[in-house]
């Protein structure tokens, strides 16, 4: 019985350590997953707006880089990933009639 | 008693039943991007048809389905189906129907390839006006000689009279202004810019009986320099620009004073006749002909006589501006813009503005179209009584549950069927987790024995029929649920020769077994499972029968751990089984609603 003194402690240290990093990854799948998801909306939205003939509106090009380049329809979201520590882009593209 | 390992085993528990969360989320997530796909797909194959029905407001459905499709192409889909909305001539909108394939694959449901459809209206509504510095042009349709020219003069019905006018651009038409502008419409320019008196030098003189379309009539002509001209258009009536104050207007030949007659050389005339009982109407009502025709022609009204009455009364709320005029005589300005389109040809300054359009409401009940996409895994079946009773209770339920979220589907427009097959597999990881995290060993066995029911039903309907094809994310999670088995049947077995109470070697025993046998039916898909390269793995029928057995062990586990408990005659456990019931069934209402509203962008 000695033996195994400390042993779940040990065991939910571990345990802890490995759910926190679990935990961060997950966090991290989320963001990045709702990042594209309103870059989807975005671009879903702007290409209806530039297929009418309009422009886009301001307040899209403030949520998200929108460009128009010939047919194709390219925005990006910028993200923010794990409080600053990394950054990247969701990007979603629709090609116009 | 020895507690080494306890944590561990919990942990790795908690992390596989992540990792599978983490699966079907991503699962979940790209079956919700394929119907967004969809619906944007619609969204810009509707409006490409409707700008190609304001290129052409009379094109073909053929040529609207060929635009739209190449938008629906160029965004992963195809179109199913493209209808014009119109009223009478003019169109509307465009209805336009795309399907884009969606697949992939969850646990416990396979592989599953579907065509999300979506629906998209555009509205396209037309405006025309007059170019601010010319006149009318006319739609002469090709005609040529002296009927073009008593078109083109009766199209000018309506233009004030100015002295020393011949276009728009004047403000309007003297008396000699419009016959010169008629003939030169009509391709035959006269010299110059001739008055009166030209023209009666130019014309060859005829008696009154002589008198033809397009020949002139004059005032003044004994003198030999006439002061005033009128174009005979035939049936008695002559064309003419009067007198300041006065307009452009028909007038009959013996009302006229007209005392001299000559014939302009035109040529021959060409091209489309007018219809005697238009150009009656219109002479009848003092309104262009040209205008009153394109009405006709468009389907905006029937009765030349009522829509030549309606157009003189809009004429004059609306003195020279014959745009207005059309849009109140046909009650709409995109259809008075499109008369006005048709009348004056293409010289005209048209324009057209395509706008996406909310869907029209669905229709009512009974009339209901076929649902549009729905998911049923293969070979599910119910099959009597017993076992089979209790899997046509969950099938019901099931296709309950699925005929939802096919309304929800009509409803929202995004919510696709094939989310549903996430969402069971979204379900089944609850169960698994309820399992594990309850607090309770009933309501944990209670859970256990759902998800074993689930699994059978799932596995069985797939065993009576082709296998289980896994791609994708669901190959992944078979993978791992695999390894996890591996890992399971074992720790279970380990667990079961160290359980000291009988009570608890059966248990760890049957989770052994069931663990096992499940298992084994899901390696029966071979080296494709294992190997990380392959894109697909098929577990034959024989392994979902495996894996429906391995579900049936762990259910009669479940029922023979908690015989004494679900024997048990004591009110107060009926009573709280009762009250667990309605909780928990609310609690699962709840979460199916999160669920569906979270899934729901709408």
């Amino acid at each position: 019985v000695r033996r195994e003194r400390g042993q779940a402690t040990v065991e939910l240290v571990a345990v802890a350590g490995v759910l926190a990093a679990v935990a961060v990854a997950l966090y991290t799948l989320f963001v990045l997953w709702a990042a594209q998801g309103r870059a989807q909306q975005i671009a879903d939205q702007a290409a209806v707006v530039v297929a009418e003939g309009r422009p886009v509106p301001a307040a899209l090009r403030r949520e998200a880089a929108v460009r128009v380049s010939g047919r194709r329809l390219e925005v990006r979201v910028h993200v923010t990933l794990a409080g600053g520590l990394g950054r990247t882009d969701a990007v979603a593209r629709a090609i116009l009639p | 008693v020895s507690e080494r390992g306890q944590i561990s085993v919990a942990a790795v528990a908690a992390v596989t039943l992540i990792l599978l969360g983490g699966v079907l989320f991503g699962y979940l997530s790209r079956v919700a991007a394929g119907g967004g796909h969809a619906q944007r797909a619609a969204d810009l194959a509707a409006i490409a048809a409707a700008r190609a029905l304001a290129a052409d407001p009379f094109a073909g459905t053929g040529g609207l389905r060929a635009a739209a499709d190449r938008a629906a192409t160029a965004n992963g889909a195809r179109v199913v189906s493209v209808d014009v909305v119109r009223a009478g001539a003019v169109p509307r909108a465009v209805n336009v129907s795309v399907a884009l394939p969606v697949a992939g694959s969850a646990p416990a449901v396979g592989a599953q390839r579907h065509d999300v459809v979506a629906r998209a209206r555009a509205g396209v509504s037309f405006s025309a006006a007059v170019p601010a510095g010319g006149f009318r042009p006319i739609d002469l349709r090709g005609g040529r000689g002296p009927l073009a020219a008593v078109a083109a003069a009766e199209a000018q019905v309506g233009w004030p009279y100015v002295w020393g006018g011949e276009s728009r651009a004047e403000g309007g038409f003297d008396c000699s202004g419009l016959v010169d502008f008629a003939y030169a419409a009509a391709g035959s320019p006269l010299p110059g810019r001739p008055t009166a008196a030209d023209l009666w030098r130019l014309a060859r003189p005829e008696s009154a009986a002589e008198l033809a379309p397009a020949d002139l009539v004059f005032e003044g002509a004994p003198s030999g320099a006439p002061y005033h001209v009128g174009m005979y258009v035939g049936d008695g009536m002559v064309v003419v620009a009067p007198h300041s104050g006065a307009q452009v207007r028909f007038e009959p030949l013996v009302a006229g004073g007209w005392d001299g007659f000559g014939r302009l050389p035109a040529g021959a005339s060409a091209g489309p006749t007018a219809d005697p009982v238009v150009e009656a109407a219109a002479r009848a009502h003092q309104v262009p002909p040209d205008a009153l025709a394109a009405e006709l022609r468009l389907g905006l009204a029937t009765d030349p006589a009522a829509a030549a009455a309606r157009l003189a009364r809009a004429m004059r709320h609306h003195p020279g501006d014959l745009a207005a005029a059309l849009a109140e005589a046909t009650g709409d300005p995109s259809a008075g813009a499109l008369a006005l389109r048709a009348a004056s040809g293409a010289g005209i300054g048209f324009a057209a503005d395509v706008r996406l359009l909310p869907l029209p409401a669905p229709p009512a009940e009974g009339s209901a179209p076929k649902p549009v996409a729905t998911v049923r895994p293969a070979g599910r079946r119910s099959s009597g009584g017993g076992l089979g009773g209790l899997l046509g209770t969950a099938d019901t339920a099931a296709e309950g549950i699925e005929r939802g979220a096919v309304q929800l589907e009509h409803a929202g427009g995004r919510l696709t069927a094939q989310a549903l097959v996430g969402m069971r597999g979204g379900l089944r990881v609850g169960l698994a987790g309820a399992a594990t995290f309850l607090p309770n060993r009933h309501l944990q066995d209670l859970a256990t024995f759902a998800g074993a029911v689930a699994d059978v039903v799932a596995a069985a309907g797939h065993a009576a029929e082709d296998g289980i094809v896994l791609a994708g994310p669901g190959l992944w999670a078979a993978r791992i649920t695999t390894f996890g088995g591996l890992f399971f049947t074992a720790a279970y077995a380990w667990q079961a020769y160290r359980a000291r109470r009988r009570e608890d070697r059966v248990w760890y025993g049957v989770q052994a077994v069931s663990t096992g046998v499940a298992t084994a039916g899901a390696m029966t898909a071979g080296a494709d499972l294992v190997a990380a390269g392959a894109a697909t793995a098929e577990i034959p029928p024989l392994g979902a029968a495996l894996m429906a057995l391995g579900g049936v062990i762990l259910a009669g586990g479940c029922i023979y751990r908690e015989r004494s408990w679900l024997l048990s005659s004591d009110r107060r456990a009926s009573r709280w089984v009762s009250r667990t019931a309605v909780r928990a069934a609310g609690a699962v209402a709840d979460a199916g609603r999160s669920v569906i509203s979270s899934l729901n962008p709408f």
